[in-house]
């Protein structure tokens, strides 16, 4: 009975594991690292819906743990993905903006990334990027690595 | 490398999405404000798209931009209108077209003494023309690249300037519904 159970799981976990991703909501947390004028260590939220097999439509905030001089984003555009597979590598691109104590200011961002979806529940997210911010100097790069969820919607 | 090419030979196989009678689309958007009187200014905004024929689009958008120099920091804010026309219609992933129209703008200049900071603010009016692309992803989405001149129609923040103008490069992503 139980290697009944144990076998039907796995086949169930291989069935969403081989799911298109498409219609499927990801949401979680990451943790950035980066190399700015600003702070070095952020925290990232992060939610994207997969519209094609091509495309997912993202929106991320980066918190900023430095409290001393905080500089938060807000940032949301499209993924290209090249296949929709357990290694799902990306393209991205977006805009949005950086708050500072004293203003917000528009703010643009670019870079890669990929998922590896570890069955139909969880995956990890690794995704290098550039933030552009017109108070700094220059494109920022950042590094967030995270463990995030995946809901199939459709 | 492989995939960079495969991904855009996928591009040019898969279905595309096209603007027609009707469709409608949401989209946000970063811009480039290039031979400001302040500098190089960035933007962020957004934009909705709405076809009245299959060589006619509107575009109706908003946009933040923000110019910082040593002295001064100007904030510049967008709400207009633009026509699109395809001279040439295709069902290729690349549909080029030419864009005019007119925009609202309220702008706040900074500038930076050494004790106090002033500000200036003012509304006007701007006429914008130019070209651009639509680069089809695949049945819903677009990119967008387009490039327009922009007239301010009054006088600058300099009372010696008379005319404000710009270039404007724009970067958009559409979503069609």
């Amino acid at each position: 009975m139980r290697a009944w159970l144990v076998i039907t799981g796995m086949l169930i976990s291989q069935i969403a594991w081989t799911q298109s991703r498409i219609g499927s909501l990801n949401f979680g947390g990451s943790f950035a690292f980066s190399q700015t004028n600003f702070s070095e260590n952020y925290l990232e939220g992060h939610a994207d819906y997969r519209v094609s097999k091509m495309v997912s439509l993202k929106g991320k905030g980066l918190y900023s743990l430095d409290q001393d001089i905080p500089a938060h984003f807000l940032l949301a555009g499209p993924n290209f993905h090249f296949q929709d597979k357990s290694f799902d590598p990306y393209l991205s691109i977006g805009n949005g903006i950086n708050i500072t104590s004293n203003d917000a200011v528009p703010a643009v961002h670019f870079g890669g990334g990929f998922n590896y979806y570890l069955g139909s529940i969880f995956h990890f997210n690794a995704e290098y990027q550039w933030i552009n911010n017109p108070l700094g100097n220059g494109l920022t790069p950042f590094l967030s690595v995270g463990l995030y969820f995946n809901l199939k919607l459709l | 490398m492989k995939r960079a090419l495969l991904f855009f030979l996928l591009l040019g196989t898969i279905v595309q999405a096209q603007y027609h009678k009707g469709s409608f689309s949401l989209g946000s958007r970063s811009t480039l404000s290039l031979f400001n009187q302040q500098g190089l200014g960035t933007g962020v905004g957004g934009q909705f798209r709405v076809g009245l024929s299959d060589r006619v689009n509107t575009e109706w958008f908003a946009d933040y931009l923000f110019v910082k120099s040593d002295q001064t920091s100007r904030k510049d804010y967008h709400i207009g209108w633009s026509v699109m026309y395809y001279p040439w219609l295709t069902d290729k992933k690349l549909q080029p077209y030419f864009l005019s129209g007119h925009c609202f703008d309220y702008s706040d200049l900074q500038k930076k003494g050494e004790v106090y900071t002033s500000h200036q603010d003012k509304w006007s009016s701007a006429i914008q023309a130019g070209a651009g692309t639509h680069l089809f992803l695949d049945d819903h989405s677009d990119l967008s690249l387009s490039t327009q001149y922009m007239i301010h129609l009054g006088k600058g923040h300099h009372p010696s300037v008379e005319k404000e103008s710009h270039v404007l490069l724009t970067l958009s992503y559409n979503y069609q519904f």
